[in-house]
């Protein structure tokens, strides 16, 4: 099931040159992302639209490497669930420990018990449970929310004896983190200049590049991986770290909210841990994924770029002349759409009457468009009437004028 | 408890030896069952959850959200060629194992005349041979009134679960008549549960399989509000 057809790659491309996403997304939006926590510290499930990973964090007391005798060791390994024979995750188990290991989150010399001989060894182990793109950004936000949900026992040690409290009778200590950080992956289609974020399988799969960002909540970079033979260029990493870093204080504030709710949970001895989650009723959910709402691209991005240019167009008329019809109609407009949403009505009733006077002839179709009309669309209509007008108004502008001044 | 009837939801373990072999109507080896039924003992036990269902009173089977094809014979499939060797192709059609496409089993292939076809390409096939123990075996040759087989250009391939792409199959099917009111469309949908569709655009092509895809888990009656959704997204 890996392999990818050349139907879906062409299509893919063609979606690209044309800055469609399949998914509907726009190319700067996450998927929906959920995070659970489960019975144990240090237990979480993170769902990302459909990628699935699930994660936890156990300890053991270990012997320190003799390079480094009084720092703990931190271990992340992730591993995809079932037949793992198919994908290689080798790639992201060296990215995780790369990233985080060497932005030095997690304090490690608190981890030490007794220098030279006993440390805690903190392991995380990933497994991907469902991989339908971004498997990376996915693993950095359950290894984030493990860690940080983590909590060790704590203990004691008196000269000879290490005592190792229970969680009954001490509270188990969280796991002191400097700062949290997470990464954010982009594919890149260089030959159409679409830069994407959160990117899906077949994405995934068929994009130039990938780069993931590694952020941390105070907006400081904490590493970077570039995958693919794509030039990249300055201003281009400087956008992406940008988006990247604002996206981690994101993602790092969910994950801080949903340990909180969890917390608060534990405390009212609500917990349930995941199987609201697993059971079967979201399982159907997930499997209808995100854009059940979605049923053709909405190219916002065009439509935008169409908005602007009527924009420019509306601006040049309104310097060529003044308070003329386009302009006059433009006012009545706004105010029938102000005055409309006030009484909440789905229908905008411009009297069709002043518009056709101020359009010579041949326009009716617009007018009629316009007259039925929902509030919702209300800039796209000024903007098609406008266009059409436009369109002539480079000749007939003045005779316009002319007629209704 | 959930009733035990035809129609109805069953789940793994479930008896329903007493449904199926209930009434003196026809005899016991008059009776036959299909997938998610197992014979244990003299007993019908249900071996997948889904809906039982029953045809004339002498086929039953459970139909249930299958995602891994099992070849059986004269099905239409399409296919993803992932390997070449020197006389066959090697397909991925969704079963367990690669399908294997001979060069010659192509309309008007011959030895020195092979067909065109390299890796990634998309292929329309129909099963030529299922058999448990050895890899099936496709072919794209067209016969009179058959449906055009062989390369698929362009288009996009989504996957939907076979219960749902034999639905889809079906000629009462009327999602796939209304939505070809409003678009003209190409599609072939094989019996492993990947669809190919092609149209002119890709904003047509993307709406056409979402609405296929969400047409799933809807209602018959529900139908016409998406595709009204369609049209609108079309127009926008």
């Amino acid at each position: 099931m890996n392999l990818i057809s050349d139907c879906e790659k062409n299509f893919l491309l063609e979606a690209a040159s044309q800055k469609i996403r399949l998914d509907g997304r726009q190319k700067d939006e996450y998927r929906k992302l959920n995070i659970e926590f489960g019975l144990d510290w240090g237990n979480c499930l993170v769902t990302l639209g459909t990628t699935r990973v699930f994660a936890q964090v156990s300890c053991e007391i270990y012997q320190p490497n003799q390079s480094r005798p009084n720092e703990g060791v931190l271990q992340i390994s992730a591993e995809l669930a079932g037949d793992n024979k198919l994908t290689d995750l080798t790639k992201i188990n060296q990215i995780l420990e790369r990233f985080y290991k060497g932005s030095k989150c997690v304090d490690l010399e608190a981890l030490c018990i007794i220098a030279e001989e006993k440390v805690w060894k903190i392991k995380v182990d990933l497994s991907v449970l469902n991989m339908d793109g971004n498997t990376l950004g996915c693993c950095s936000i359950a290894t984030l929310a493990a860690l940080m949900h983590f909590r060790y026992p704590d203990v004691v040690s008196t000269g000879e004896k290490v005592i190792v409290y229970s969680s009954s009778e001490r509270d188990p200590i969280p796991l002191s983190l400097h700062h949290h950080p997470v990464i954010t992956s982009f594919a890149i289609f260089e030959k159409y200049d679409f830069i994407i974020l959160d990117p899906s399988f077949l994405e995934d799969k068929v994009c130039d590049n990938k780069l993931s960002i590694c952020f941390n909540n105070h907006r400081e970079l904490c590493g970077v991986d570039i995958e693919g033979c794509a030039c990249l260029s300055q201003e281009l990493l400087m956008k992406c770290s940008n988006q990247a870093a604002t996206i981690a204080v994101v993602l790092v504030d969910k994950i801080k909210s949903a340990i909180q709710i969890d917390i608060k949970k534990r405390s009212s001895k609500s917990i349930q841990g995941l199987e609201p989650s697993i059971s079967e009723e979201c399982g159907i959910k997930l499997s209808l994924s995100d854009k059940f709402n979605f049923v053709g691209p909405l190219t916002q991005e065009n439509a935008n770029e169409k908005i602007e240019e009527i924009m420019e167009v509306d601006q040049s008329i309104v310097k060529v002349t003044t308070n003329t019809a386009i302009t006059k109609c433009h006012n009545n407009l706004n105010q029938v759409n102000t005055t409309k949403k006030e009484q909440d009505d789905k229908l905008i009733i411009i009297d069709p009457e002043s518009t056709e006077s101020s359009s010579n002839d041949g326009t009716d179709s617009d007018v009629q468009l316009i007259s039925h009309y929902s509030l919702d669309d209300r800039r796209t209509i000024i903007g098609n009437y406008i266009v059409s007008d436009g369109d002539d108004s480079d000749d007939s502008d003045n005779s316009d004028v002319v007629i209704l001044d | 408890m959930l009733s035990m009837e035809f129609n109805n939801v069953v789940l793994p373990s479930n008896d329903v030896s007493h449904i199926i072999l209930k009434g003196d109507i026809c005899k016991k080896n008059e009776k036959i069952i299909g997938p998610g039924l197992k014979i244990v003992d003299n007993k019908i036990f249900v071996c997948n959850s889904g809906v039982l269902k029953c045809k004339d009173e002498k086929l039953f089977w459970v139909e249930y959200r299958k995602k891994k094809y099992s070849p059986a014979k004269d099905d239409i499939v399409i296919g993803i060629v992932a390997a070449k060797t020197s006389e066959m192709y090697k397909v991925d059609i969704g079963a367990s194992e690669l399908a294997t496409l001979p060069y010659l089993a192509f309309t008007n292939a011959t030895k020195k005349n092979r067909p065109d076809i390299k890796l990634g390409n998309v292929i329309a096939a129909k099963i030529k041979m299922a058999t448990p123990y050895m890899e099936s075996e496709i072919s794209c040759v067209e016969y009179a009134n058959s449906i055009i087989l062989g390369q698929l250009e362009n288009g996009f391939l989504i996957t939907v679960n076979l219960n749902y792409a034999l639905q889809l199959r079906k000629s009462n099917s009327k999602l796939l008549y209304h939505l070809g009111q409003f678009v003209p469309y190409e599609i072939v949908i094989g019996a492993n549960g990947k669809i190919w569709i092609k149209s002119a655009s890709v904003r047509t092509t993307i709406a056409i399989g979402n609405v296929i895809l969400k047409a799933e888990h809807l209602k018959e009656e529900d139908i016409p509000l998406l595709i009204k959704n369609f049209n609108k997204s079309l127009n926008v």
